[in-house]
């Protein structure tokens, strides 16, 4: 019996704010392919993005941790600081 | 000479002890080597105030400059620079605000206004297009900035911007503010005071020009694309319901957030000062600049145990050295004394720093209960506004805090220097640097003192380790060109730094608003020369100027944080002497922090090199 493949989903990543300046290809729209599940935080460590760069997720609208595991395809906007004042 | 787009294409000088008005064309030299807004500030207070002058005599001037883009309509191009020789550092002072001034003076035609001498009685500054006249003053002295901008647009029209200072700019309060736009101020290095100085109650100005552009079509259809991207960027939608306050929840879980006088980075009560509070509990509406499309300013109303009011804010900056820094753990009792500070004409930042200091002060027994009048508590709202309207007033300790922490601890010795949180005499706005060594540098070097706005550093410490010092140095630098750029444009930054608004737009545009064929690489080098000439002006007026003003407070080489994420952390002189080793050497600066001949005339200041001997 062959090894069974593991399963990766492919997850894009909407940058706000110039913290993407840190993501790869200094870009506001990164497409990231990781082993599922896979939580934010897995995914900022897949990309070598630090963990506390990202205030938090947004996911259809709604505000999610950076524990929230996202859907295979899923469109997840990601949020850093703002420079306040 | 060429036509100059994008210009108003006049200065206006206003000599108040003779009443003299007088009108140049704007050179296009000045235009071509300093940009306008803050470029201009800079070589204007370089060129025209003596050395030596003292910041509250008529020989000193305050400038107001909008930018060459200010006015112009594409996103965030409401910004408008004052400067002047800063009573609170004796150097270079600037400070920059928002809401619709800049592009009313642009309208009016005009690229900068230089204000200088001294009114013998309250005078309000009524500059109508091209009539400019000297009001008596005197029924608006005494009244609060907003009450103030009321009474006058009452007066004048409805369709009259208004910049106002408070009883803190009248009574020579060294952290006094100009306010604008019912809540807008430009809150730094002690501009009001300047104004306050020469009797200066207000400026109104209404202008019904347009400005002229090199290539008018393109500039159109390059801000509508403008626009539609920064609507269509990712989170957009996050960005406006919070604005700068947005920024807490973050900053305290990185161990960062100023409190109880920057002796910790991390306040248990964030949660109930952060951006959801606000919009929860007291936001009304939020509020624009001219041509905004994200408002970060949030229109609130609040209700405490000292009364009701409208009050726009709290911004994050105030959230933090009111809030945290001040142990005031609701967002109803920062709104209030965000309320009293502003209408008193008080910069929130240097008076969140000051209340702190005194609260220590007091807790440490430097300050006796009776010198103060009554116990200055930290967490204590009654405290908070009894000593904003002592300051204000400069009434008993009022009139030794409303000279800043640096001059404070001088006067009240102790010790207490060790609690006078400062850069240059500039109380440092609201982010701990002691884990962020990229941030702590920014403090030390910004050109006006501690001061957030120059090199917003911190997630840069985050991404590439907070516990090396490695590329800070680079790191600040750049920064310190692109983002002072922005006030030398006349444009609103936080596009940019908020919703990630690609820098790329604005080389595109700059050559089709004026004609000048600069790339973004020629900009920055302009910004640059800005920075180097602003150095130098510090150098030029203080005795002995170097790198021993760049050094922080002890608070932050003595003592490691104590509490929160980045409890245990901290920097040493070591760290701080290797941090500006870096940063002199990339500047092309001494070892002293001072430029050398051969960077000021690189970057064609050979008249500076001249004076100062280089």
């Amino acid at each position: 019996m062959g090894a069974v493949a593991k399963a990766v989903k492919k997850v894009t990543l909407l940058v706000h704010g110039h913290g993407s300046e840190f993501f790869p290809g200094k870009k506001s729209r990164v497409e990231v392919e990781v082993p599922a599940p896979a939580c934010v935080n897995d995914i900022l460590d897949a990309i070598g993005v630090n963990r506390s760069l990202v205030m938090f997720a947004v996911s259809n609208g709604v505000r999610q941790g950076k524990d929230y595991v996202p859907l295979d395809g899923e469109e997840l906007i990601i949020v850093t600081p703002p420079s306040g004042g | 000479m060429s036509k100059l787009y994008g210009y108003g294409g006049t200065i206006l000088r206003i000599d108040l002890t003779t009443g003299e008005i007088r009108k140049e064309p704007t050179p296009e030299k000045l235009c071509r080597e300093y940009l306008g807004g803050r470029g201009f500030v800079a070589k204007l207070e370089w060129d025209e105030v003596a050395p030596g002058t003292d910041p509250l005599s008529p020989g000193n001037k305050v400038i107001m400059a909008p930018g060459p883009l200010s006015g112009v309509l594409l996103p965030g191009s409401g910004k408008c620079e004052f400067g002047a020789k800063s009573p609170q550092t004796g150097g270079y002072g600037d400070s920059n605000v928002g809401g619709h001034l800049a592009p009313e003076v642009k309208y009016a035609g005009y690229d900068a206004v230089i204000i200088g001498g001294a009114a013998a009685k309250p005078t309000v500054i009524v500059i109508d297009d091209d009539k400019v006249t000297l009001v008596d003053g005197s029924k608006y002295w005494g009244k609060g900035c907003i009450e103030a901008e009321a009474m006058i647009k009452k007066d004048f029209g409805e369709d009259f911007q208004v910049a106002t200072i408070g009883p803190a700019g009248e009574n020579l309060v060294k952290y006094a503010i100009i306010s604008h736009d019912f809540g807008r101020q430009a809150g730094r290095t002690g501009v009001g005071t300047v104004l306050g100085s020469k009797k200066v109650k207000a400026i109104a100005v209404r202008g019904t020009k347009s400005i002229p552009l090199a290539q008018p079509d393109k500039v159109y259809e390059k801000a509508k694309q403008m626009f539609d991207r920064c609507f269509s960027l990712p989170g957009f939608k996050e960005w406006t319901p919070y604005g700068t306050a947005g920024v807490t929840d973050w900053v305290n879980e990185v161990g960062s957030f100023p409190t109880k006088n920057f002796w910790t980075g991390y306040f248990e009560d964030y949660k109930k000062i952060n951006g959801p509070s606000l919009r929860e509990r007291i936001l009304v509406t939020d509020k624009a600049c001219f041509n905004c499309p994200i408002p970060c300013g949030k229109y609130s109303k609040t209700k405490t145990s000292k009364g009701e009011v409208y009050v726009e804010g709290p911004e994050y900056e105030t959230i933090g050295m009111m809030g945290g820094n001040l142990l005031l753990g609701s967002i109803e009792e920062i709104a209030y004394v965000n309320y009293v500070a502003d209408e008193l004409g008080i910069d929130t930042i240097s008076g969140g720093g000051v209340l702190a200091f005194a609260m220590e002060c007091f807790e440490k027994g430097v300050i006796t209960e009776r010198e103060a009048g009554r116990k200055l508590l930290f967490g204590d709202l009654d405290s908070a506004c009894y000593l904003l309207e002592k300051i204000a007033k400069r009434e008993g300790i009022g009139d030794v805090l409303a000279d800043g922490v640096r001059a404070a601890a001088a006067k009240l010795g102790k010790g207490s220097e060790k609690y006078a949180i400062h850069v240059k005499g500039l109380e440092i706005s609201a982010y701990e640097p002691r884990y962020a060594p990229a941030m702590m540098l920014a403090y030390m070097t910004a050109d006006v003192g501690a001061h957030h706005n120059r090199a917003w550093a911190i997630t840069y410490d985050v991404q590439v380790g907070r516990d090396t010092l490695e590329g800070k140095a680079k790191r600040v630098i750049e920064l310190q060109h692109i983002r002072p750029l922005f006030d030398t444009l006349g444009l609103c930054r936080l596009q940019w730094v908020e919703i990630g608004f690609e820098l790329s737009h604005y080389a595109e545009l700059f050559p089709l608003v004026t004609g000048i064929n600069y790339m973004w690489d020629d900009l920055l080098n302009i910004s640059e020369r800005i920075w180097n000439l602003t150095r130098a002006y510090s150098i030029r007026e203080i005795e002995g100027f170097g790198r021993d003003h760049d050094y922080p407070p002890p608070r932050f080489y003595e003592e490691k944080v104590p509490t929160g994420p980045a409890k245990g952390k901290g920097l040493t002189m070591d760290d701080l002497n290797r941090l500006l080793d870096d940063y002199y050497a990339l500047r092309g600066w001494d070892s002293k922090g001072i430029p050398t001949g051969r960077k000021l005339r690189e970057l064609g200041l050979d008249y500076v090199a001249e004076a100062l001997g280089r």
